[in-house]
């Protein structure tokens, strides 16, 4: 009893201390839904996480859904975003991607934002796809969400 | 009804000696038919694929089997309008994305009944159609985990979309529909695939009397509108993240007379607002009823709860809860009015912390967990949210049927019993 | 010991009150497979009043024996710790055996009437997994404590704590700590209490790890595989015997010092 009541509390206080880095995790596709929306994530390619300062991640089917978790969240709880790239299927830092818009392009939630980790293959995108508009991380915020019929 | 037997025709010009159904070139017969035809097909097993860009009815005579190359739908029709497509197989070759059923593309007024299709990763596709009516259609999927397959059905930017009688199972989302308008989904059975419906953006569906089955989730239904959900039977989602019907944002869902048996979730609603949930059965699910940010005009009413292990739980917002009967409400009804005569509180200790910290699910159920509830309603200790003031009695549905007494079952029992006593009695034991 | 009252009382009690919370629950709930509030509420029974008997009447026959020198008088006989102790958990797990036997064929009896079977096979093979486990336990018990009352205070701590006070510690710290730490913690929990241990033995047996929740999935998915079964086999096997080698171990020091 005692052992373990030792162990809860060095639990809990390793949780407290220790660097923060914060790494992307893998997608379980048997069990990972996104957060928001409850739809089960079998589009890798459109995924997104949020590592929470605790330690804890959320995940999303949807680039859409993830961004607007993360305005639920009060500060200093996000760690950090993750979203796919449209391009290359890793994944990239939601603050320092760019993104690219039309109503067209299709994504898990037809929310049509796709991520980019650099201007140039997004603008790259939008010259081939001979549609889309370039989006920052802050229009992202005010972007309006699932009016796109 | 114009029928022109083509065929026998033919046989004659080009197939002097025996035919074999596999050498008939049925793209040839397409092209060389008039417009408005009716071109029957004979038994046999022909190859596709096949494109079909004018007015035309397909219709099988006796056992008509196509098959896909497995790279190009099965048969393809774009551009045209009034096409009949009626009694035929289609069978698909290998898993990639191309092997699909029938693939349709800016058409209008397009039936396709009877047809059957095996071995596909999808079924039908359409987009841009406008009135399409599909009936007593089977799809039957592959294999593989359903990340790896396409969809049963899928519609985007249609409207006037009914389908009937239509059965389908091992696929991705049974019906997939992306902004649709005026919706008909009738007597529909889909089992062993993700989900069974998916609607995003739809405008004025209606869904009634289908069956979902052992699907990840029976009914997904996002981001639409004016939705009726009547009659329905949906069963057995018991996988983890298993649900019998989620909604998600969403105004004016009319969600009636269904029955949800055995689920992980038998309803989850979030963000839907000026909707009403009425009459339905919500029977031996883990938890019956989850409202999220779902407060606002919506009312869940009549509705019948038993047997789950957690019957409504809610987010800190809460739900409108009026007058449904609850098996665990311990209340009486001394004016006996059918009204219990204290409020019926549903949010327990536990139930609250499931919808926010999934880990707790951990105690579902769990002695300590039971113990607390019970001490809840023993200290009639009510939560500020779900709250049913005029909980009813009884249910007004009773399934029940009269059981027959198992005399062997009985006999063998009391066998039992009296040769265990007699063991103790002797003190034959130690 | 079938023949003490005490056991006698028991066993009616515990027949009684297994035999009526079924059959209200067979009446009240339509026949489904799964997880269900029947399924919860006869699982939470046996896991509630199983150990409570076992631990207080196993620990205090043994803890008698020590306090009234009947075992001192024993060690002059030419048997061993090893048989003396064999012997008490073999006449514990006869006469639970016995007891959970009559209170099934009463519920299937009951079952008749309402036309169910009303037990699953892995119910009643849970049912007996917790007597072999709690029984081996009692005797630990029994051998560390000094008397017949510290054995029961000692049963009823540790009843109390693995049923009850360790949840509700974990729920409490599951409100304030990140959810991967808190299924952590659960984790250890399922291993160090045999409690938790028997529950989760149910779902994995019953093949319903699905109602543990997502978070538990690599977990479950560990030991519902073949060679995790084997596991779960063997460490429960692991309880019994150092919980049997423990008091042999602890009564022996006892007779030295003395």
């Amino acid at each position: 009893m005692k052992k373990f009541v030792a162990l809860v509390i060095t639990v809990l206080l390793l949780q407290g201390c220790g660097a923060k880095e914060f790494i992307p995790r893998e997608i379980v596709a048997e069990t990972d839904v996104c957060k928001v929306c409850n739809m089960s994530i079998v589009h890798e390619e459109y995924a997104g996480q949020v590592a929470l300062s605790n330690g804890d991640y959320e995940m999303f089917d949807d680039l859409g859904c993830l961004v607007q978790y993360v305005t639920t969240l009060n500060e200093g709880e996000k760690g950090a975003g993750f979203i796919k790239d449209a391009t290359t299927n890793e994944w990239i830092d939601v603050d320092q991607a760019t993104f690219v818009y039309h109503k067209d392009f299709w994504t898990p939630m037809s929310y049509g934002v796709l991520a980019f980790a650099t201007e140039e293959t997004a603008k790259k995108w939008i010259e081939t796809e001979g549609k889309g508009e370039m989006l920052t991380t802050e229009e992202l915020a005010t972007h309006e969400w699932g009016v796109n019929k | 009804m114009k029928r022109i037997m083509v065929l026998g025709f033919l046989f004659a010009i080009f197939f002097p000696f025996e035919a074999r159904a596999d050498e008939l070139d049925l793209q040839k017969l397409i092209n060389q038919s008039l417009s408005g035809e009716e071109l029957q097909i004979p038994a046999g097993v022909y190859s596709g694929p096949i494109t079909i860009q004018k007015e035309i009815s397909l219709v099988g005579n006796g056992d008509v089997i196509i098959e896909g190359d497995g790279e190009k739908p099965i048969i393809s029709v774009t551009e045209t309008e009034n096409v009949k497509i009626q009694s035929l197989t289609l069978h698909g070759q290998g898993n990639g994305d191309g092997n699909s059923g029938i693939h349709m593309k800016d058409v209008k007024n397009i039936a396709i009944e009877e047809v059957k299709m095996t071995n596909v990763t999808s079924g039908v596709k359409a987009e841009r159609a406008r009135k399409l009516y599909l009936s007593n259609l089977t799809i039957t999927g592959l294999s593989a985990h359903f990340s790896e397959k396409g969809n049963g059905l899928s519609i985007y930017d249609s409207d006037q979309i009914e389908i009937y009688n239509t059965t389908i199972h091992d696929v991705q989302d049974g019906f997939y529909m992306e902004r649709v308008e005026q919706l008909k989904l009738v007597g529909n059975h889909v089992s062993s695939s993700r989900y069974g419906i998916h609607i995003m953006y739809v405008d004025y569906a209606r869904a009634s009397d289908n069956e979902f089955q052992e699907n990840v989730t029976g009914m997904m239904i996002m981001m639409t509108n004016n939705t009726d959900i009547v009659h329905n039977f949906i069963y057995d989602h018991q996988e983890l993240n298993g649900s019998g019907m989620i909604l998600f944002e969403g105004k004016h869902i009319n969600i009636e007379n269904n029955e949800l048996v055995s689920n992980t979730v038998g309803l989850s609603l979030q963000s839907i607002s000026d909707s009403i949930v009425k009459n339905n059965q919500f029977r031996t699910n883990q938890t019956g009823v989850t409202l999220v940010k779902s407060a606002k005009e919506t009312k869940v009413t009549n509705n019948e709860f038993s047997g789950n292990i957690v019957n409504l739980r809610s987010d800190e917002n809460g739900g409108i809860i009026h007058r449904n009967y609850y098996d665990d409400y311990q209340g009486l009804d001394m004016e006996e009015d059918g009204i219990g005569d204290t409020p019926y509180s549903a949010v327990q200790s536990f139930g609250q912390w499931m919808v926010r910290k999934p880990v707790y699910q951990y105690f579902v159920e769990a002695p300590a967990v039971v113990l607390l509830n019970e001490l809840d309603s023993q200290t009639k200790q009510t939560g500020t949210v779900l709250i049913d003031e005029e909980p009813k009695m009884s249910m007004t549905t009773q399934k029940r049927e009269d059981k027959q007494i198992n005399f062997a079952q009985l006999i063998g029992a009391l066998l039992l019993v009296l040769g265990l006593i007699g063991l103790w009695r002797k003190e034959a034991l130690i | 010991m079938l023949r003490s009252r005490w056991m006698q009382l028991v066993a009616l009690l515990f027949v009684f009150v297994f035999a009526s919370v079924s059959l209200i629950q067979q009446m009240a709930l339509p026949e489904v497979e799964g997880f269900t509030r029947q399924s919860a509420a006869a699982l939470n029974l046996q896991l509630f009043l199983l150990p409570l008997f076992l631990l207080t009447i196993g620990s205090m026959s043994i803890a008698g024996d020590v306090e009234s020198g009947w075992l001192s008088l024993l060690k002059t006989y030419p048997i061993t710790l090893r048989q003396y102790v064999f012997g008490k958990y073999a006449a514990l797990l006869l006469s639970f055996f016995v007891m959970l036997a009559l209170s099934f064929s009463v519920v299937i009896g009951t079952g008749a009437f309402v036309g169910q079977l009303g037990i699953s096979w892995v119910f009643v093979v849970l049912s007996f997994l917790i007597v072999l486990i709690f029984a081996a336990i009692a005797l630990l018990i029994g051998a560390i404590a000094k008397s017949r009352l510290h054995a029961l205070a000692l049963s009823l701590v540790l009843w109390a704590s693995w049923l009850l006070l360790l949840s509700y510690a974990l729920m409490a710290i599951g409100t304030f700590s990140a959810g991967h730490v808190l299924q952590k913690l659960l984790i250890v929990n399922i291993h160090i209490n045999p409690a938790e241990w028997l529950r989760f033995g149910y779902f994995l047996l019953s093949k319903q790890e699905a109602v543990l929740g997502p978070a538990f999935y690599s977990f479950t998915n560990f030991y519902s595989s073949p060679f995790g079964l084997f596991v779960y086999a063997c460490l429960s096997v692991l309880w019994i015997i150092l919980s049997l080698g423990f008091a042999v171990f602890i009564l022996d020091r006892k007779g030295r010092v003395e």
